[in-house]
């Protein structure tokens, strides 16, 4: 006690001392230290939802890039079948139309040739037609100096002895 | 004119399958136009039953008789013609008895343009 005299402290200013600092104490937990912590804590979850958030985003992004690559290599797939088929398709198309377009050129080659034929036939009968009647008309003007009298004369005997027979 | 007086007359203006003129013309004085056109059409009616008409390419043909024993109650009407060639044409009223080149050329030359037409 002596000691603690020697030293300057009064217990009783101490005591008091002491009561202050818990009075004071017990005003700063309740009116500054509970708000503030409070604001740190809220402050502190909402750093921690943030970040969760972010991390979603982030992960959501990862997810959004893999769905996005998916799509376009689907897409680019899809393109390149479509590309497949329509040139596929064209080919077909032209086969067919090539197809089409011998079958037309056969027929109207077959149609042209019977055509040909047809003329040529009725060309032929016409050449027939007129070589004959020339030829007959040759003979008209040319064998008349060619019989002789007794020719003539024998021919008609001949038609008499049928019409002998006859009646 | 009924066809029996026609017939008749007919039989009136011949004389052994000839035509008697003397006959005819003293009908023909008697008849009015439209009878004497009947009458004139029947003369040539009977003519052409009483006539052979033979063509021929050349004239003075020596079988000329032979003719005659083939249609012997018949006139023989000669015509000469030089386009038919080896035979002859013989018309005996409505009959036709053709045998000669020119008609063989005919019918050759009608099938040609039957069968190429």
């Amino acid at each position: 006690m002596e000691i603690i005299k020697n030293f300057g402290i009064d217990p009783i200013l101490l005591g008091a001392q002491i009561v202050n600092f818990l009075i004071v104490l017990f005003i700063l937990r309740k009116f500054l230290y509970k708000p503030i912590l409070d604001t740190l804590k809220k402050r502190r979850d909402k750093i921690s939802e943030g970040l969760k958030v972010t991390e979603e985003a982030n992960v959501r992004l990862e997810k959004i890039a893999k769905d996005e690559k998916t799509i376009l290599r689907n897409a680019e797939n899809q393109v390149k079948k479509l590309l497949e088929d329509a040139k596929k398709e064209a080919s077909d198309l032209l086969r067919k139309a090539e197809d089409l377009t011998k079958v037309k050129t056969d027929r109207l080659l077959l149609e042209a040739r019977q055509q040909i034929s047809l003329e040529t036939r009725e060309a032929g009968n016409k050449l027939e037609k007129k070589i004959s009647i020339l030829a007959i008309d040759f003979i008209r003007k040319s064998i008349p100096s060619l019989f002789s009298r007794n020719d003539q004369e024998i021919a008609v005997k001949n038609v008499l002895g049928k019409l002998k027979k006859i009646s | 004119m009924t066809i029996k007086l026609l017939k008749q007359l007919i039989n009136y203006s011949y004389n052994n399958n000839l035509l008697n003129p003397k006959n005819v013309n003293r009908i023909a004085g008697l008849l009015n136009r439209s009878d004497l056109k009947q009458y004139i059409r029947a003369i040539k009616i009977q003519e052409r039953k009483l006539s052979v008409f033979i063509d021929v390419p050349i004239n003075n043909v020596s079988v000329k008789g032979k003719f005659k024993e083939i249609f012997p109650n018949k006139k023989i009407v000669w015509n000469i013609d030089p386009l038919l060639m080896l035979g002859a044409k013989i018309t005996n009223d409505d009959m036709l008895f053709e045998m000669n080149l020119k008609n063989t050329l005919d019918k050759i030359l009608l099938s040609i343009e039957q069968d190429y037409d």
